[in-house]
């Protein structure tokens, strides 16, 4: 019998598996897919949006690598709305919501219409490392697969156990089966912990009463994700969102139950997320609030389903329910399914490398929450990173490092490997350094080089490069475009209200008045030439005008430090320097830093082990 | 490639600058060290020998601001492997801040940050790396690298204010993530709240520092005691009690010193300039009115002024004229006459402080008939408040040892009062308040007229940059950690 043999297996099809899976496949290696009988594709188990702040730029940047959830997002999208929008361009971020349904009818369809990657449906049992390079993946109930290389993006799905009350089921999503844990499926990774996430009960939309609710329509002024899909285009009906909030009673009813809350009496000891609490986190934790917001959001255009955004929990039925009907609009509620927490496996992401592989085990990579992390757009971007890299060594070729000085995508990844946490990882702005210039207009810009490098000529790539040559051009013109005073262009000045004109100005320089909308000003400027630029490169433009100022100086101050931060360093001669304390080269033994800023992340790092090291490196 | 820092002179006091000694280092060292340091060298120093002591005069504007002793240390043979030119400066504080602040005139030497000359050491392969813990400071100060421990080093008050700077410069931080991040979990009015208490205290905790820094205190480096009162009040007398011998000249005639006089004295390790001033009063007198307007000069700039009070011969309208808060202590003389308390109580309105009483006459002829004859008891003679009105009349009356006594142990406790304030002004520290007052004051002028977040930020980023070197950087982990305690985060 012939062997069935892959150049990748990448275990689990949610939204890390897929983006993998994806990737390689687009880089022309087989790939095998395997996720669970009864799982959907990409499915979203929980909130029913894609992108918010930090998120947003992420998505766009895995759209401009050639990734998924961009694409199936815009497709599948029923509501918009731009986060931040009267903080400044830099800030702003976008949130969709998706109808579920279609996000995995989407997602399977690309995938399958992908001739080098097969989905197949089963239940991985153990993963044997036979050598280099070299996996044998066995499956329940069929012949093992073998591959050069493996990507595990289990999720929850690891020894996944569900609570409500004092219920406990096996099982990753509720109404799934679960994996085994992964001392038993790969014995060579120990598992370091175990988190825990939830969602809340899903309610029956013809048993809201909306009219005393506060609505939250879809905006149309929010951008796409996807670059070749029309900026305000929209795939399918738009819906609206209402908001509500608890009150008095309901969080009497869940303080009374506190005996009979899984995550209170000592039944779940997984770790959760403290920036995204169960209702009753926010009961016991904020004693004197009752008022907390539930957005209800649908979760979809041909489903009864709504998500009550806002009251995660793993209370007992009837208390969800209780609570539930304390809340205005949700009097007469009817629960289609309850809430619940999961706990699952996490293996300790210290292990890995800037490319999410095991550093013991080539070939061995993970990605998504099984690393720690949490979110649909977390788990994509390391999808993404996994699959390059995996697809990367495979070819022999140079692996893709994102920095995180240009990219969201690197301040995640470099962030996951040099700290193991205590709680699952999300990405925040506030996590990178140079928030001005990772921002989502100038995602291609930031993205080109890394996506060049894939070497892979598809419509993206000429789209890119035809990007990059209009922006320097749009660029260039800004510059080096002068007003020189005359009548017609004073009276432009006044009446557009552009402010002080003496003499000479550029069209830069007009770009950058603070009182100005740098987006609208080059629109209209162009508008008046009868020059017609695509509004992403022309909106890339203005804002990176407008920024260039503060951009420049922050890296001046910086330098020194960014200079540092690159420098390369050899961890392995670090940990045998007898002059660097036993504690911090047990630290460094451990992590395994490739270059200082790595090795300054780490907690417990001693400062005179960073000045003797900053000092023998420069 | 030097990542740190620049290749310039660098100057530092070696010995801690935060006290007063005989004798202080301070250390010079890079390159071309003698041909920059000359101008202020009374020495030749083309001409000195390595490793050989010698004497010079430090000029400042042709004049001479120290004595000193110093040595000159050729590269590679010094401590950092460069050149070294160490001085031995008298260890007043101030004159050693002065030193070190006129060297740094020059755009090719600056103020050397923590442990740079180790770290010069180093680089230069001077020292064994066992010694490089030394290194912890200089790294503190340096931008971006995540030390919260520099704080740790510091003690007492400063520590406190530093922490107390800290966590309000963590605060700022915090509100501004919250107006980013979490925009939607903490509410528009709630996130604004926060942002703008925390600019308020931010600017205030950090505009107190500021203030400390400014604040002159450059008579510090020679206090003078200055002895006031009215003419014919007793002062010459009492400044001839403390200084011990008859310098002033004492008679009964009013206007006697016309002009000042002045002798120096010890106490507990600082010199004071003691002067006796010639009497305040309404005086035609050309050569008078000139003296007793140096008198007021002199009181205006004095470290400590010491009040002469005679009861008999005081004019209440002119007493008024004088600044009262400036007087640290008030001493009435002619205790020992008979009506002397009741004679002071109309100035009691004014004079709102403790008085001593005494008689002068120790050692002074002076006065009318006295009554009683030897001193009173030796006990302190409070405030002279509703308590003691009702007793039974009659001050306490002490005798000129008693006040020299009191006078001494009240200047020297001021000395150390003010001197410890000094810790502020270790040089690195009072550069980096200022640049950071500096630049909150513009960062405070940019969020008035800009509503883009993400360049406030980057801006808060700039002015965070200046006072890491303060307070060391909040590790994105703890802010973020921060804000969750505080608030309600996540729907």
């Amino acid at each position: 019998m012939k062997k069935t043999e892959f150049d990748i297996v990448v275990i689990g099809a949610g939204h890390a598996g897929i983006e993998a899976a994806w990737m390689i496949g687009n880089m022309e290696l087989k790939v095998a897919l395997i996720t669970l009988p009864n799982v959907l594709i990409a499915e979203t188990p929980c909130n029913p949006a894609i992108g918010g702040v930090g998120k947003g730029q992420l998505v766009k940047e895995i759209d401009a690598m050639g990734g998924l959830i961009g694409k199936i997002t815009d497709l599948s999208a029923i509501h918009f709305k731009v986060l931040n929008e009267s903080k400044g361009y830099a800030v702003q971020s976008t949130r969709v919501q998706v109808d579920k349904e279609l996000y995995s009818k989407f997602a399977e369809k690309y995938l399958r219409e992908n001739k080098n990657i097969s989905i197949i449906n089963g239940k991985v049992l153990k993963i044997n490392f036979l050598a280099q390079n070299s996996f044998e993946i066995q499956l329940k109930n069929e012949n093992p697969i073998y591959s050069k290389a493996t990507i595990m993006c289990t999720g929850t799905f690891l020894n996944g156990k569900l609570h409500i009350g004092a219920e406990q089921i096996e099982g990753g999503v509720f109404g799934c089966d679960n994996s085994d844990s992964l001392i038993n499926i790969c014995p060579v990774v120990e598992n370091s912990k175990r988190f825990k996430t939830g969602t809340p009960a899903r309610i029956k939309k013809s048993s809201i009463n909306w009219q005393k609710l506060q609505k939250q329509i879809s905006e149309p002024n929010a951008q796409n994700f996807h670059y070749l899909h029309k900026d305000f285009e929209r795939f399918n009906q738009q819906i609206t969102c209402y908001l509500t909030r608890t009150n008095q009673k309901t969080m009497e009813i869940i303080r009374k139950n506190k005996h009979l809350a899984p995550l209170y009496n000592g039944q779940i000891q997984g770790v959760g997320p403290r920036y995204c609490p169960s209702i009753e986190d926010k009961a016991f934790r904020y004693p004197d609030r009752n008022e907390h917001h539930v957005f209800l959001e649908m979760e979809g255009n041909d489903t009864e389903s709504v998500y009550p955004n806002g009251i995660s929990t793993s209370l007992p039925k009837e208390v969800q329910n209780e609570f539930i009907r304390s809340i205005v609009g949700l009097e007469d509620s009817q629960i289609l399914k309850y809430g619940y927490a999961v706990e699952y496996d996490v293996i300790d992401p210290t292990k890995l490398n800037q490319c999410l592989e095991h550093k013991n085990i080539q070939g061995l990579y993970f990605a998504g929450q099984i690393n720690g992390t949490s979110g649909y757009e977390e788990a994509s971007a390391q999808g993404v990173t996994a699959g390059i890299n995996a697809s990367l060594k495979i070819l022999d070729r140079d692996p893709m490092i994102f920095s995180r000085n240009n990219c969201y995508i690197g301040v995640l990844i470099e962030d996951i490997i040099t700290n193991e946490r205590d709680e699952p990882y999300r990405l925040f702005t506030a996590r990178a350094e140079n928030r001005l210039f990772i921002r989502e207009d100038n995602t291609i810009n930031r993205m080109y080089q890394y996506r060049k490098k894939l070497k892979i000529n598809q419509p993206i790539d000429q789209y890119q490069e035809s990007y990059m040559n209009c922006y320097n051009l749009l660029d260039e013109f800004a510059e080096k475009y002068f007003y020189k005073t005359n009548d017609s262009i004073n009276n432009k000045f006044k009446n557009n209200n552009y402010g002080i004109f003496d003499a000479r100005i550029s069209l830069s320089e007009l770009l950058k008045r603070a009182h100005l909308d740098p987006v609208k000003t080059l629109l209209n400027e162009l508008n008046e030439k009868k020059v017609k630029i695509e509004y992403k490169i022309l909106k890339a433009v203005a804002i990176s005008q407008k920024y260039k100022g503060y951009i420049d100086k922050a890296n001046n101050e910086f330098e020194n430090l960014s200079k540092l931060d690159a420098i390369k360093i050899n961890w392995e001669i670090l940990g045998k320097n007898e002059r660097i304390s036993n504690e911090c080269r047990q630290r460094i033994i451990k992590i395994k830093p490739e270059n200082f800023s790595q090795l300054r992340r780490i907690n417990g790092i001693r400062p005179a082990t960073l000045a003797y090291v900053a000092t023998i490196c420069s | 490639m030097n990542v740190l820092f620049d290749n310039k002179i660098i100057i530092a006091c070696s010995s801690g600058s935060q006290s007063n000694s005989a004798i202080t280092i301070i250390r010079i060292s890079g390159t071309n060290v003698l041909n920059e340091c000359q101008k202020w060298f009374s020495k030749k120093l083309i001409f000195i020998k390595p490793k050989k002591m010698y004497r010079t005069k430090i000029i400042l504007d042709e004049q001479c601001i120290d004595d000193i002793m110093f040595c000159f240390f050729e590269s590679p043979k010094s401590y950092t492997g460069e050149e070294i030119l160490e001085l031995y400066v008298h260890g007043n504080v101030l004159n050693v801040r002065r030193i070190i602040e006129l060297f740094c005139k020059s755009d090719k030497i600056r103020f050397a940050k923590p442990g740079e000359f180790t770290y010069r050491a180093i680089k230069n392969k001077k020292l064994s790396l066992t010694q490089v813990e030394g290194l912890d400071l200089f790294l503190n100060a340096n931008n971006g690298i995540a030390l919260k421990q520099g704080l740790d080093i510091l003690q007492g008050n400063l520590h406190q204010k530093y922490v107390s700077l800290y966590n309000s410069f963590k605060a700022l931080k915090s509100a501004f993530e919250l107006q980013i991040d979490f925009l939607e979990d903490v509410g528009e009015e709630s996130a604004n709240f926060q942002l703008n208490s925390a600019l308020n205290d931010f600017e205030y905790k950090i505009k107190d520092l500021y203030e400390k820094t400014l604040f002159n205190k450059s008579y510090l480096l020679a206090p003078t005691v200055v002895v006031i009162g009215q003419t014919n009040a007793g002062k010459s007398t009492f400044f001839n009690n403390i200084i011990g011998i008859n310098r002033s000249i004492v008679s009964s005639t009013k206007g006697t010193t016309r002009d000042y006089v002045s002798d120096h004295i010890s106490i507990e390790g600082n010199v004071f300039q003691f002067i006796d001033t010639a009497g305040i009063r309404n005086s035609n007198d050309e050569i008078e009115k000139e003296g007793i307007k140096r008198t007021q000069h002199l009181m205006e700039n004095a470290f400590f002024n010491i009040m002469i009070l005679n009861p008999y011969e005081t004019d209440y309208h002119e007493l008024k004229k004088l600044k009262i808060d400036k007087i640290d202590m008030l001493i009435v003389s002619h205790g020992d006459y008979k009506d002397c308390y009741e004679k002071f109580r109309k100035f009691e309105n004014i004079l709102k402080m403790k008085v001593y009483f005494t008689n002068l006459n120790e050692s002074g002829p002076i006065g009318p008939d006295k009554v009683s004859g030897p001193i009173g008891p030796d006990k302190v003679s409070g405030p002279i408040g509703p308590d003691k009105v009702s007793g039974p009349i009659g001050p306490d009356i002490k005798n000129s040892k008693y006040l020299k006594d009191v006078l001494f142990s009240k200047i020297h406790g001021k000395y150390l009062k003010l001197s410890e304030n000094e810790t502020l002004f270790i040089e690195r520290q009072r550069i980096c308040i200022s640049k950071t007052y500096n630049k909150y004051m513009k960062f405070k002028e940019l969020l008035k007229k800009n509503n883009d977040l993400a360049i406030s930020l980057s801006e808060l980023a700039v002015l965070e940059n200046e006072i890491s070197q303060l307070i060391g950087v909040i590790p994105t982990e703890e802010l973020l950690s921060d804000i969750f305690n505080n608030f309600c985060i996540g729907k």
